[in-house]
């Protein structure tokens, strides 16, 4: 959006050996004690990363016991502990850290800033997730196996559960610390840091999409951790918060899990659109159509999520008022979303597209998310909801949402921004390649669920009745062709890390970006330690 | 201090404390509830 006339940054104009010869420390202390926040970016999508093929595994270990009818491989209860830590790790571990991986990335390169506002405490946040992943991981093998009552948590299941619950409550609140420290720099560096010139409206819609995630992390994560204590004061000193057997109500934690829950859905996938927003212009060669109507979306989505939670509760039982207020105020956010697409999809018209990788996987991003966006429309409908609840419809739907969403998303950022992060360019045919298999896998795992849904099929269940088997064989299979063309993308970073050649520092002609325009490639341990003047 | 840190620091205080403060409000009203 903007362009600096002006850079100050002096690894521009040959100062920076000098910098670079004392730049990052070697070792493991560099990562141990670094506050750079490029180092802390890396860390992040590394450990997102091996947390997406940790959750991956888990996918496929499922869809193995699914391919058939009957038991195969698993136990029920090793079954829904597997359902229930793949959810969490893909949304806690996988999906959130790569997006602030992404955040620190670009936040301050975006902004013409030095680095975060509070660099120890970025630290901090990072190595946050370390023992968090272990309790998750870990509870695995500990005497009556991991939590096994899905994602949700819901009492009264939760509170019947092994010291795996505990792990988990102990997990859920080191994350969450960890995001609301994440979030309070990200909010602290956009709106204290912004170099010389650049004007909220003047920055990149990545930053926006961040910025309001933030706020929404900061006013959601907490009422999780509040949540998620009851649930242990519940389990170990005797308080009935949840437990109907004590006077308790189970229902009030479903109330304040999706007050959390929903939000967390856009918490997920604004800085996704922040992300597509930076590749579709670069590769129409066009400004982005309708910037301040995306900024306003964007707003109206992550305020609008605060009042639709009662729509994953439909069946629990609600006043018809109720219902009604929660299916129209869920319609309603489909409004911003659509602004959004056509905003895309506007930006695309008559622009000179080029479908480099990146291009690919937000093209794919548009297509599938919207289908994800219209699923999700058709379950807003309370009639059809209460049909629908607890099937794979539903499962079809967030996985739409969240992996050819928000990892589709996370993907294309990669290979936009992997030249510049690297200095190395990736392999365009491998990535084309990985972007096929993707697609194809992707869509043959998730598409025949909902049919699977639509004709009844429950989920979070190990076994099934024998007129879904064809449609589950199909799902598994391309399940699988999704799971292992991921291979391929781990392959393409680390071959372009250790031997990819030298990128370009413009490499895409039509990003505008400061990081694009004002830094070479590759980029110095430490940019913009003169503010960029920013016209 | 220049007034860019202190600026920093204030409005990392105000988000930390809505956190903080959001945590305990649920939580404590469910407490005082019971």
């Amino acid at each position: 959006m903007s362009n600096a006339t002006h850079a100050h940054d002096h690894h521009g104009h040959g100062h920076n050996e000098a910098h670079d010869h004392h730049g990052p420390p070697a070792g493991f202390t560099r990562w141990m004690y670094t506050t750079n926040h490029k180092d802390i970016g890396t860390m992040y999508l590394w450990f997102a990363c091996f947390m997406f093929f940790m959750g991956g595994t888990m996918a496929l270990l499922i869809r193995a016991e699914l391919f058939q009818p009957g038991l195969q491989f698993v136990d029920p209860q090793f079954f829904n502990s597997l359902t229930t830590v793949h959810g969490l790790v893909m949304v806690f571990g996988a999906i959130m850290p790569a997006f602030v991986g992404f955040a620190n990335w670009l936040v301050p390169l975006h902004i013409g800033a030095a680095d975060m506002a509070f660099p120890r405490m970025n630290n901090w946040s990072f190595w946050l997730l370390i023992p968090a992943a272990l309790l998750l991981i870990g509870s695995f093998f500990v005497p009556g196996g991991a939590a096994a009552s899905g994602w949700t948590l819901y009492p009264p299941l939760i509170i019947q559960q092994g010291i795996s619950i505990d792990m988990t409550i102990l997990a859920v609140h080191i994350l969450g610390a960890s995001s609301i420290m994440g979030s309070i720099n990200i909010i602290t560096t956009i709106l204290n840091m912004r170099a010389p010139g650049m004007t909220l409206m003047k920055m990149p819609l990545f930053v926006w999409t961040w910025l309001i995630t933030a706020y929404l992390l900061i006013a959601v994560m907490p009422v999780l951790a509040g949540a998620v204590t009851m649930l242990l004061t519940d389990r170990h000193f005797g308080t009935s918060f949840f437990n109907a057997a004590g006077g308790g109500d189970p229902t009030m934690f479903l109330h304040i899990f999706w007050f959390f829950g929903h939000p967390e859905v856009y918490i997920m996938i604004l800085p996704a659109f922040g992300i597509i927003s930076q590749i579709i212009p670069a590769f129409a060669r066009k400004p982005l159509f309708g910037y301040a109507s995306m900024v306003y979306a964007t707003a109206s989505i992550a305020i609008l999520s605060f009042i639709v939670w009662g729509h994953h509760m439909f069946t629990v039982g609600m006043p018809a008022a109720g219902q009604l207020f929660f299916m129209y105020a869920t319609m309603l956010i489909a409004v911003p979303t659509g602004v959004k697409v056509f905003n895309w999809i506007a930006t695309m018209w008559r622009g000179e597209m080029t479908f480099e990788t990146p291009m690919l996987f937000a093209v794919g991003f548009l297509c599938l998310f919207t289908i994800g966006g219209f699923s999700g429309l058709v379950l807003a409908v309370v009639p059809v909801d209460i049909t629908l609840h607890n099937t794979y419809y539903v499962v079809a739907h967030f996985h739409y949402v969240l992996v050819s969403g928000a990892l589709f998303a996370i993907i294309a950022g990669v290979y936009f921004w992997l030249p510049k992060w690297t200095g190395r360019m990736y392999n365009e045919s491998l990535g084309k390649l990985h972007f096929w298999l993707s697609m194809i896998g992707f869509n043959l795992a998730f598409f025949p669920q909902h049919f699977l849904g639509l004709a009844g099929m429950p989920r979070r269940i190990p076994d099934y009745a024998l007129q879904f088997a064809e449609w589950n064989m199909w799902s598994s299979i391309g399940a699988f062709l999704f799971g292992f063309s991921q291979l391929i993308f781990l392959y393409v970073v680390v071959s372009t890390i250790r031997s990819g050649k030298a990128a370009e520092q413009k490499q895409w002609e039509g990003a505008d970006s400061l990081e694009w325009t004002n830094l070479p490639t590759p980029m110095p341990y430490h940019t913009f330690e003169t503010a960029p003047v920013v016209k | 201090m220049d007034k860019q840190r202190k600026n920093a620091i204030v409005t990392g205080l105000v988000l930390g404390a809505m956190a903080i403060g959001i945590y305990v409000v649920v939580v404590f009203k469910f407490f005082l509830g019971k």
